[in-house]
């Protein structure tokens, strides 16, 4: 068994440069056959980078130097393309996030997943064409024949990753590359995937796992790679690192992530009708008694063309409190914030701001209206005006927000100091800026004009987990402050769990269950609550929860 | 990173570029500075004279200084190659807003106008459309402008629409701006930044335009010192004097050549910038 302790693919001392900034420095792993090393990083790290760099793909830019690197024992340093090429697809397959953008689109799935074999077996077309029917099939495709012959459109995302997956396999490589494999895909979907790169594991299948996402990593890896800023800052058995990480920086990234398992919502707003008999019918009203709501929602009903993507969806969001709206991709989410902002008109069903309709108002009292109701977005980059600095964000604003303009320049680097930035950051374009600290514009942008509710979508999906518990506390903390009401939106239920005093789960348009946070996460009722709080990738519980990150805010 | 290395690049092209629309615009505003004769300066002795000595790019037919009338040239091509192009854009731009936000009507009205007008070679829509105002001066600026107009009309168009489902739009939506604010704060500025590359670039090809017209002897009329019209004036010589066709020639092909180059630099800044 000589073979079995040689590593497939290993290197010490690697590092990258692009043009003069080190993206990789000094980096050193080994991938032994059968065994998944999971490389964890936030963006920026490396990660990718190191991905590439050892199949050969690193890009024209890039300055690799390292003491060693070996591929199936043989000194790769020096490889041409050509030989490259060679390895990439017989001895490495490689899986990327963005199935569609890595499949052809001009060509049928089949003859995408065939064509590594043709390159590295000259395999008959027939036969190829047999055996990628059956590779599909082994990747859990249903009706592959069908599959084989469509278009990578045609297929759905979860499809599609699964079809990249199988053409990685295609020349049943030892060793299959996966950078950020499940990134793009709803839980249900990535739970499905990981159990598929499971299987193939057991198969004895080597797997050199990238992911920004912790919970993912531990689903598979053996051992576990943590990279910060380009070198690595812990490296040891998966149980150890994820359990017992003895580097700071794992120890703020393992309590960064927000956790289905717990809530950091403690002091209930008073303002909140009793929750639970309210329990026993999802989507009832509130008691009579109850004090006037926000915003109520009732039986909103919304189709785009044939398809409905609202159907009969009410809720009522009060004073100083969180609702969580949790959905995948396509459930309405986004739908219903547009809905509830008064920017799309429902087809059916009426949403109330203050006790009155949308509908019913006339242009310049919706205008009114709107300063009540804000909204913090998923991308803060592309809710900016390109040509505005950070400045004119704000003063926009709070010009709307009737603050007299002498005063709009103090109040903008108030604004900014409340949300945690520097005030010095108010002649700068977004564009410059880092994610955290857009979102941190973002948010105070929308806290200008007074509002008492701020609808957040996924306003946290695109950071990195430490960036996003530093919004979340953020947010938090606000609403302490000010009691302004979050109705919040995310794919992600860990986040939702993190913040929110209710939550609706919404599915295909439907709000299929509706309860306290507590209740729904800990004791769901319907079935799809379930198969989602499931698919949830879990970190394994941490004997000592050690000091949870709390706001690093300089470094966001 | 991609922008300091075009930044720090050194391009002779564009420096040239500039410094000879520098030397034109100079031309057109003060003449007299870069020349002490006067365009309509005769001298019978020294009809066609070749190029070197005192005249330092010959004389034509009529014994008139070439580089002389060159330089006041650049006044009339100048002017007309602006204004057509304001004329242009400043209509288009309008037109554009009115077919993207004005509502189905108005869209398809607009837009199959434009299509008409381009329908037509363009010279052949300036002939008809001087043939109607009658030669001069702000004949040819409409003659010009009009060609150009659904141009920019499309562009702003297609322009508009794309940042009006922006996700800024609808920020500055849901924070509560009116209709016409969104649009005069937001929407046109980021519209017009392409507008201006193209215009920049459409400068040119006008000003190619008013000497294709004024060559056609619709334009400027003979004495006065026109590119296009001395281009005319010395083609029946082109045997015997080549200089006298080849030198107002040279001097609209640089300056077409100058602001395309500058033109296309605007635009990969621009699009650089937007990336």
């Amino acid at each position: 068994m000589s073979l079995a302790t040689k590593p497939l693919i290993e290197t010490t001392g690697l590092s990258v440069e692009f043009g003069g900034n080190l993206a990789v420095r000094g980096l050193s792993l080994a991938v032994h056959p059968g065994e998944c090393l999971g490389v964890v990083g936030e963006s920026g790290s490396g990660k990718s980078v190191t991905a590439r760099t050892l199949i050969g793909l690193a890009g024209p830019g890039a300055d690799v130097r390292a003491d060693s690197l070996r591929v199936d024992g043989k000194d790769a340093i020096r490889y041409t393309d050509s030989q490259w090429r060679k390895v990439r697809g017989s001895r490495i397959g490689l899986v990327l996030q963005d199935a569609l953008a890595s499949l052809d689109p001009l060509r049928r799935v089949g003859q995408e997943i065939a064509e590594p074999l043709r390159l590295h077996r000259a395999v008959p077309r027939g036969e190829a064409a047999a055996r990628a029917v059956q590779l599909l099939r082994t990747v859990g495709v249903p009706e592959p024949e069908i599959r084989s012959r469509q278009y990578p459109h045609e297929l759905s995302g979860g499809l599609r990753q699964r079809a990249l997956i199988a053409s990685a396999l295609a020349c049943d490589p030892p060793l299959v590359v996966a950078d950020e494999p499940t990134t793009a895909l709803d839980v249900t979907v990535q739970a499905q995937i990981l159990a598929l790169l499971a299987r193939q594991k057991e198969a004895g299948t080597a797997l050199l796992l990238i992911s920004h996402d912790l919970g993912v990593v531990s689903q598979l890896a053996d051992r576990v790679l943590v990279m910060k800023e380009g070198a690595a800052v812990e490296e040891g058995p998966a149980q150890q690192v994820l359990t017992a990480p003895e580097h700071p920086y794992t120890r703020e990234l393992l309590g960064a992530v927000p956790s289905v398992r717990r809530s950091r919502v403690t002091v209930r707003p008073p303002a909140v009708p009793s929750p639970v008999p309210a329990q026993t019918a999802p989507a009832a009203p509130p008691p009579p008694s109850a004090p006037a709501a926000l915003i109520e929602a009732r039986g909103i009903t919304k189709s785009f063309g044939r398809r409905r993507v609202l159907d009969e969806v009410s809720f009522s969001l009060y004073e100083g409190e969180t609702l969580g709206l949790v959905g995948e991709s396509g459930s309405g989410k986004t739908t219903l914030a547009r809905v509830a902002l008064g920017l799309t008109g429902p087809d059916r069903g009426d949403v109330l701001v203050g006790g009155r309709s949308w509908q019913a108002m006339k242009g310049h009292e919706r205008r009114r209206a709107r300063r009540g109701i804000q909204i913090v977005h998923q991308d803060p980059l592309g809710s900016f005006d390109p040509r505005f600095n950070v400045r004119r964000v704000l003063e926009e604003a709070l010009e709307v927000g009737g603050v007299p303009r002498p005063r709009r320049r103090d109040r903008a680097g108030e604004l900014l100091e409340q949300v945690g930035l520097d005030g010095a950051l108010l002649e700068r374009r977004p564009l410059h800026l880092s994610g955290g600290q857009r979102q941190r514009v973002a948010v105070a942008r929308a806290l200008a004009t007074g509002p008492r509710v701020i609808v957040c979508d996924e306003p946290v999906s695109a950071l990195d987990v430490t960036v996003q518990a530093q919004i979340l506390d953020l947010l938090s903390g606000l609403q302490a402050e000010l009691g302004v009401s979050y109705l919040f939106i995310s794919h992600d239920l860990g986040v939702v769990r993190q913040v929110c005093h209710r939550v609706a789960v919404l599915k295909d348009g439907v709000i299929v269950e509706n309860g306290d946070a507590e209740e729904v996460f800990e004791r769901p009722r319907h079935d799809y609550t379930r198969s989602l709080l499931s698919a949830v990738p879990m970190l394994p519980e941490q004997p000592v929860l050690a000091g949870r990150a709390t706001a690093t805010e300089a470094s966001s | 990173m991609p922008s300091a290395t075009v930044r720090a690049r050194i391009r002779p092209g564009l420096w040239a570029s500039v410094l000879f629309i520098a030397l034109i615009v100079l031309a057109a505003l003060f003449p007299g500075l870069l020349t002490s004769g006067s365009p309509a300066d005769t001298n019978i002795v020294a009809t066609l004279s070749p190029p070197g000595g005192e005249h330092l790019l010959g004389t034509d037919a009529n014994g008139r200084d070439i580089l002389t009338r060159i330089i006041y040239g650049a006044r009339p091509s100048l002017l007309t190659g602006l204004g057509a192009t304001a004329l242009g854009v400043v209509s288009g731009t309008l037109l554009g807003l009115l077919a993207s936000l004005g509502g189905r009507v108005a869209d398809e009205i607009v837009m199959r106008l434009g299509d008409m007008v381009l329908s037509l070679p363009s010279l052949l829509l300036a002939l008809l459309i001087l043939s109607v105002i009658g030669p001069g001066a702000v004949g040819t600026l409409y003659a010009i402008a009009i060609y150009t107009i659904p141009v920019y009309a499309r562009l702003v168009r297609v322009q508009t629409m794309v940042i009006r489902r922006s996700l800024y739009v609808e920020a500055a939506r849901s924070l509560g701006l009116s209709g016409p604010r969104i649009v005069a704060r937001h929407i046109l500025p980021n519209a017009f930044a392409p507008i201006l590359v193209l215009a920049t670039i459409e400068v040119g090809t006008a000003i190619v335009a008013v000497s294709s017209l004024s060559f056609l002897g619709f334009a400027a009329q003979p004495p006065a010192p026109e590119w296009g019209a001395m281009l005319a004036g010395g083609k029946d010589y082109f045997g015997i004097a080549w200089w006298v066709a080849v030198f107002p020639g040279l001097a609209i092909t640089l300056t077409v050549l100058s602001i395309t180059v500058t033109g296309r630099w605007l635009q990969r800044r621009v699009e650089g910038r937007a990336a």
